[in-house]
């Protein structure tokens, strides 16, 4: 998985941009939650500690980059195609957490069509249970509106996904 | 907005839901179109079962729930599969739209029965010819 820069800048853009964007959030919430709006700690000049929500936000976007990362991909020409669905999903969901798409060597396709298509569903059912949990676990409502989002997405795609044949 | 209200105006598009899905239905056929009769009969269920969930939420909160309309407003025109269609997705996404907004109005097991909720309406859609979307329900993020 590439490295991905993590200063407090860009957890606080990510949770700024996601919380700013959203349509029907008071004002309120979103000065409540931004962490731009909390004072810095005592002794901590430069760099105010991490709330929970932008933990969430960091946690989602790693996951996210490893999703656009498997070790291998199938040969199959239509499950190629399913995995490159997935894969403009995932970077539009960088996006809505202002998050770079990483760069990185395409995935080596050595996968028959059944296993590929058992490793996609394997890895994205999981990433739909993260999604889910994350949404849960926002303190942001507006967070937990996007994460389940994204989560819906991603089952709206499970859903077309074809049976893996023998 | 408190989440006893957010949970009232979900009532409030389940009980319009469930309206429109009862016209739909009326001008589906089992025999003539098995497949969106089938599709709309589904639907209709479904959105039965969160009408009386959110009913029994709301009891429990001890408050009263909001009551149906008398009537909604549906298009004059549904005699063909492609109007009844049609119809139906919008009200998905609708109804996508409002539980998205529910999760962001709860916590807790509230907010996990919405989250859920969202999911099965997104996958729905695509019984309706809906498309995969990239942001079921929070569309404001697509052009982002």
């Amino acid at each position: 998985m590439p490295d991905r820069p993590t200063t407090a800048t860009t957890r606080r853009t990510a949770l700024g941009v996601v919380l700013g964007g959203l349509v029907g959030v008071s004002a309120c919430d979103a000065v409540d939650l931004d962490p731009r709006s909390e004072p810095a700690a005592s002794g901590s000049p430069t760099e105010p500690p991490a709330d929970a929500d932008t933990v969430l936000v960091e946690q989602v976007v790693a996951d996210l980059v490893a999703m656009l990362a498997p070790a291998a991909t199938s040969r199959a020409r239509d499950v190629r195609r399913v995995e490159a669905s997935f894969f403009a999903l995932h970077v539009a969901h960088l996006g809505a957490l202002d998050a770079p798409e990483p760069e990185g060597p395409a995935p080596q396709a050595t996968l028959s069509r059944a296993d590929g298509l058992r490793s996609l569903r394997r890895r994205e059912r999981q990433h739909q249970r993260r999604l889910e949990d994350a949404c849960l676990a926002a303190t942001s409502g507006a967070l937990a509106r996007l994460f389940a989002s994204m989560s819906a997405a991603v089952a709206q795609r499970l859903a077309v996904l074809p049976e893996e044949r023998p | 907005m408190s989440e006893l209200a957010a949970l009232q105006t979900t009532l409030a598009a389940e009980h319009a839901a469930v309206y429109v899905l009862g016209v739909l239905g009326a001008q589906t056929s089992q025999s003539a179109t098995p497949e969106l009769f089938t599709a709309v009969s589904d639907t209709y269920a479904a959105h039965r079962a969160r009408r009386d969930h959110l009913t029994r939420t709301i009891t429990d909160l001890g408050e009263q729930p909001v009551a149906s309309e008398v009537a909604y407003e549906v298009p004059v025109d549904l005699s063909t599969v492609e109007a009844v269609t049609r119809r139906a997705l919008r009200l998905e996404r609708e109804c996508a739209t409002t539980y998205a907004f529910l999760v962001g109005s709860t916590t807790g097991d509230r907010r996990a029965w919405a989250m859920r909720a969202l999911q099965m309406t997104a996958v729905r859609e695509l019984a309706f010819r809906g498309t995969p979307e990239m942001f079921p329900g929070s569309n404001e993020h697509a052009d982002h």
